[in-house]
């Protein structure tokens, strides 16, 4: 794979790896198996929030400053070169903000609610291979298994929504339950089309099959594919123009109106996870995962689902709401049919190629 | 000293089981509905992690899109459609609620003593692990075809049936 | 052979059983004992989730492996997220009619 063709040292292709043998000898020679193998998944897990935090952050600034690009603004520019420190400013004010929780809310689904939305949105992360071998868990479900922990989030959402105790969470966390169930369906749908190709439903099978030609390129139906799960993930991750859960105008900030500080800072963090995560599985689905000339595998990765999410800031910057019922009627009327035909169709092809269609 | 493997499995599957079990009784207990349902939800995930550790990999993977995904929604739905009267009991009367649960501590403990004193032969030491996804696809388009076909019909009646019943006249 | 408990590790067929047992029983025990229809559904939930554990241990135990219980698992799911489905229509029909869903007040045969 392209791994093996990096030119670069061991060092720059797979730093993780060589770190990871480097402290798995360390520990072997002085705990027992398999508590090396326990501490290194833990490390690798605490690694990984780390760096998502760390990206999300820079998230937060491109977002607002290429939505600012695109409406003629400046966007932030005080705190740092360029504004780039302006996340940092907005963490350590939402830290430090007072942490409130109504009066007739019901305290634990409130406190609880965020953890709900926030763990599977990190969880999520663990499956990702971001190289040959390169991912916490290699499961052989993999794909279902990335999209059934999301489910847990419109959970979380409407927890929070009921448990806030305010008629426009209620009304937000029950549009959204609505949205993403909706939009669930025509998901799962067309990420099933690359996992048709590669005859398997690992990310990392996945990811392989694409060694060639990348699925998105597969004519006729890479691109409606990935078209399909592309505005479906928009509509997971409650971005614009699918964000009327939050909608600002009709029903303030939705399921997390009542949220202050530190809880509301959860909410966000998981919401630009998502997003990065849906740019990611886009990635491995339809990009090529890892796979790429010359940059290390793990480049690669971060690079196209960080692409994606400039094409998602791209449309946010774009593209005014829908109204909620041109949201249910193309969510059922055409990205469904549009996403089952597809897969009928892939069907065929694939039975057509291997030559075992009778 | 190695940690057995077979402790670790051991250990996740009384943690799962734990959980499911717990989240059931708390399910019955909680006086508010949504804290049945989220409690609900602790039952089925932790029923998906047993799963795991009895080699259905897929079918935990099943029962979280399934349940998580969409049941436990379409109930917190019928939830907020039907505002909750608080002030009402939400137990049967005392009579009734005390025979249901010697009726159900009855079943358990004839089950159990059944399938402990059972002999179970052909079975192995430990759960099988191998790749389901492909043979479940497999034995649902040959051997069990007619029971998929006859879930599917299920699926449309009920579909169509509970689009009859709920609509507003 | 009279009952005894398995040892407590490693896991075998009893442990995986004996789980389905008690989660199938601690439902029986809240559609006995409830009388609000939505928990009453949510206990059958329970039932049923019993009932697949059982489907699943007897799958994975099985020698030589047949995957026939998970397939009947799978089949279980489906019908208990159609029966969720069809049984909260219901609730919401009565509802409608009664302004409640405590089972005992919804006693009549004529709406």
């Amino acid at each position: 794979m392209s791994f093996l063709s990096c030119p670069f040292p061991a060092l720059v292709c797979n730093p993780f790896g060589l770190a990871r043998d480097g402290i798995y000898g360390l520990l072997a020679a002085i705990v027992p198996e398999p508590l090396p193998t326990v501490a290194l998944t833990v490390l690798g897990i605490a690694m990984l929030i780390a760096i998502i935090a760390l990206t999300v952050m820079s998230q937060v600034w491109v977002e607002r400053r290429a939505v600012a690009f695109l409406q003629e603004r400046l966007g932030p520019n005080r705190v740092g070169p360029a504004g780039v420190l302006q996340s940092v400013a907005d963490v350590l004010k939402l830290l430090l903000k007072e942490d409130l929780i109504p009066f007739k809310a019901d305290r634990a689904t409130f406190v609880v609610a965020p953890l709900v939305v926030l763990v599977p949105s990190l969880s999520v992360w663990s499956l990702i291979p971001w190289g040959p071998g390169l991912a916490i868990a290699d499961v052989n479900v993999g794909i279902l298994l990335v999209l059934a922990i999301g489910s847990f989030t419109t959970l979380g959402i409407l927890a929070a929504g009921w448990a806030s105790a305010n008629k426009y969470s209620l009304l937000g966390g029950m549009r959204v339950a609505a949205q993403l169930i909706s939009y669930e369906v025509p998901l799962v749908v067309s990420a099933l089309v690359p996992v048709l190709w590669a005859g398997t439903a690992s990310l990392q099978g996945i990811i392989e099959s694409q060694a060639t030609v990348w699925n998105v390129f597969v004519l006729p139906v890479g691109p409606i594919a990935f078209l399909v799960f592309l505005i479906a993930g928009i509509a997971e991750v409650n971005r614009s123009p699918f964000d009327l859960p939050e909608a600002e105008s009709e029903i303030v900030a939705g399921f997390h109106t009542e949220y202050s500080g530190m809880r509301f800072a959860l909410f966000f963090l998981a919401e630009y996870s998502n997003s990065l995560a849906i740019g990611a599985l886009a990635a491995v689905l339809f990009l090529g995962g890892w796979q790429g000339p010359i940059l290390p595998p793990y480049v690669w990765l971060f690079f196209k689902a960080y692409a994606v999410f400039l094409i998602l800031v791209w449309i946010r910057g774009t593209l005014p709401r829908l109204r909620y019922d041109q949201l249910m009627h193309f969510g059922w009327k055409v990205a469904l049919p549009i996403s089952l035909v597809t897969l009928g169709a892939t069907a065929v092809l694939v039975s057509a190629v291997q030559g075992t269609a009778a | 000293m190695v940690i057995p493997m077979e402790l670790l499995v051991a250990g996740g599957f009384y943690t799962f089981a734990a959980a499911a079990i717990a989240g059931a009784i708390s399910l019955i207990i909680a006086r508010n509905v949504f804290h049945s349902a989220l409690f609900l939800t602790l039952t089925l995930a932790s029923a998906g992690g047993v799963f795991v550790i009895l080699g259905a990999d897929f079918l935990a993977a099943v029962q979280l899109l399934i349940y998580v995904g969409a049941v436990m929604i379409l109930i917190l739905f019928g939830l907020m459609l039907t505002p909750q009267d608080v002030e009402l009991p939400n137990l049967s009367t005392p009579g009734q609620a005390i025979s249901g649960a010697i009726v159900a501590a009855a079943i358990f403990v004839v089950s159990a003593a059944t399938l402990l004193s059972a002999q179970w032969s052909g079975t192995a030491a430990e759960p099988s692990d191998v790749a389901t996804t492909e043979q479940i696809g497999v034995s649902l388009f040959t051997t069990f075809v007619l029971p998929f076909e006859i879930a599917s019909v299920l699926f449309l009646v009920a579909m169509i049936g509970a689009i009859v019943i709920a609509r507003e006249r | 052979m009279p009952p005894s408990l398995p040892p407590l590790y490693p896991i075998t067929l009893q442990h995986g059983l004996l789980l389905g047992a008690a989660l199938f029983s601690v439902g029986l025990a809240g559609v006995l004992a409830k009388r609000n229809a939505i928990v009453i559904l949510m206990a059958v939930e329970v039932m049923l989730n019993g009932v697949n554990v059982t489907f699943v241990a007897f799958a994975g135990y099985l020698q030589p492996p047949v995957l026939t219980g998970q397939v009947f698992a799978v089949f279980v799911i489906a019908v208990a997220a159609a029966e969720a489905a069809v049984g909260l229509a219901i609730i919401i029909a009565i509802y409608r009619l009664r302004q409640t869903v405590q089972v005992d007040k919804a006693d009549e045969l004529r709406g």
